[in-house]
């Protein structure tokens, strides 16, 4: 199976460099980085991703816009957003799922964290009887 | 005088009678109105004083702040350099290890026929002592590459485990630069009021220059409640949170993998 191929979105460049390289530590490689969700989505028309890490507070597009918009393009409909943000109150994470993101991690995260929210969202994701 | 003249006189009379007993009655109030007025006067000026020095001393807490969060920023990236550079050779380490095994491995044989021909041949062999000390030596020399390799990948793990340990923590670059920026918001929301409610007393400008707030590295989208501890609570709330409506089925949320036949998306 060819590798995924990982989005991960947020303004700050030491936690994208930080995000790179823990996806690199668990076997990651193919990455492609957006500072925000405008620039996000250009990218993800431009080039594609199988899977999308995006941090919540950004400028231009913040995660939840860039959340919804994914959502509302009909070839990106069903991709696998993951949330990672300091972002931990309950109307957080319910304003998260009310626009489909797929499970949610807070700041700081530990490296095992992100591989068991990857692995459960993938694992759902197979579960998931295909649509007819 | 007509009667209708002495009415309008004595009406006229009883209008200024009250307006006279008015002023009797209002005088003292506005005598402790000037005398308040004249009071304040002082404690305005020392206030338009105090906010002057706020309104000049707060931007330049502003632009300290915005070099705190510089710094922190260049500094982490110096660290996440050194880091990736010490990854990759670590990699390259456990890389040339693995070869090394897989080269040991194919010595074997030869390390045997080694091994047996330095076994003295029997009672006419006239190299026993030599031999058993060449053998001796060369015993020694196998344990000790065998202690030397035996910890060698748990060290280089555990190596790599400690530079992710510190990559990890430079999250803490992120999350004080949000709660910088909060501050920050805050400085300008003061400064803002101060001048707002000075206005009524002084020549104040009417608009505060937003510029004077506006740098760089502190015009970023934050979260008020950003924290460096406590984040595991939150996250098991979070997960909790999400079991919960995943069971309640109120929002869908697992999504087929893309790819998949009859899926949309990539």
């Amino acid at each position: 199976m060819a590798q995924m191929k990982f989005l991960i979105v947020d303004d700050s460049l030491t936690m994208r460099r930080i995000v790179v390289n823990t996806l690199k530590t668990i076997g990651y490689d193919q990455v492609v980085e957006a500072a925000d969700g405008k620039d996000a989505l250009a990218k993800l028309l431009a080039e594609g991703a199988d899977f999308i890490i995006t941090d919540w507070n950004m400028p231009e597009m913040n995660g939840l816009d860039l959340a919804k918009s994914i959502r509302a393009t009909p070839q990106f409909e069903n991709l696998p957003i993951l949330m990672v943000t300091t972002r931990g109150n309950k109307d957080d994470v319910i304003e998260a799922m009310k626009v489909r993101v797929n499970n949610y991690i807070v700041k700081p995260f530990t490296p095992q964290g992100l591989k068991d929210k990857i692995d459960q969202v993938l694992k759902a994701a197979d579960a998931k009887p295909a649509d007819s | 005088m007509k009667q209708e003249e002495l009415m309008t006189l004595r009406n006229k009379v009883d209008e200024l009678q009250a307006v006279l007993l008015f002023g009797k009655r209002a005088l003292p109030f506005l005598e402790d109105t000037f005398a308040f007025v004249k009071n304040i006067i002082p404690v305005v000026e020392a206030m338009k004083a105090s906010v002057d020095a706020t309104s000049d001393k707060l931007p330049r807490a502003s632009k300290q702040l915005d070099t705190v969060t510089h710094a922190t920023e260049m500094a982490s990236t110096e660290i996440l350099n050194t880091l990736e550079t010490m990854f990759g050779k670590l990699e390259r380490m456990m890389a040339r290890y693995q070869e090394y095994q897989t080269r040991a491995a194919g010595l074997a044989p030869v390390l045997h026929v080694i091994d047996s021909a330095l076994d003295p041949a029997g009672p006419d062999d006239v190299r026993p002592e030599a031999l058993r000390r060449m053998k001796g030596v060369w015993k020694e020399h196998c344990m000790f590459l065998q202690t030397f390799w035996a910890g060698f990948p748990e060290s280089l793990q555990g190596l790599q485990a400690d530079c992710t340990s510190i990559m990890m923590s430079l999250q803490v670059q992120d999350i004080t630069a949000q709660q910088i920026a909060a501050v920050n918001k805050m400085m300008q929301s003061v400064d803002e009021g101060l001048n707002r409610l000075m206005r009524h007393f002084a020549d104040v400008p009417a608009d505060h220059d937003p510029q004077k707030y506006n740098h760089a590295h502190l015009a970023l989208q934050f979260d008020v409640d950003a924290d460096f501890f406590g984040s595991a609570d939150r996250q098991r709330a979070a997960d909790a949170l999400i079991e919960n409506v995943k069971r309640a089925g109120e929002v869908p949320l697992d999504t087929p993998r893309p790819g998949q036949e009859g899926q949309k998306g990539r």
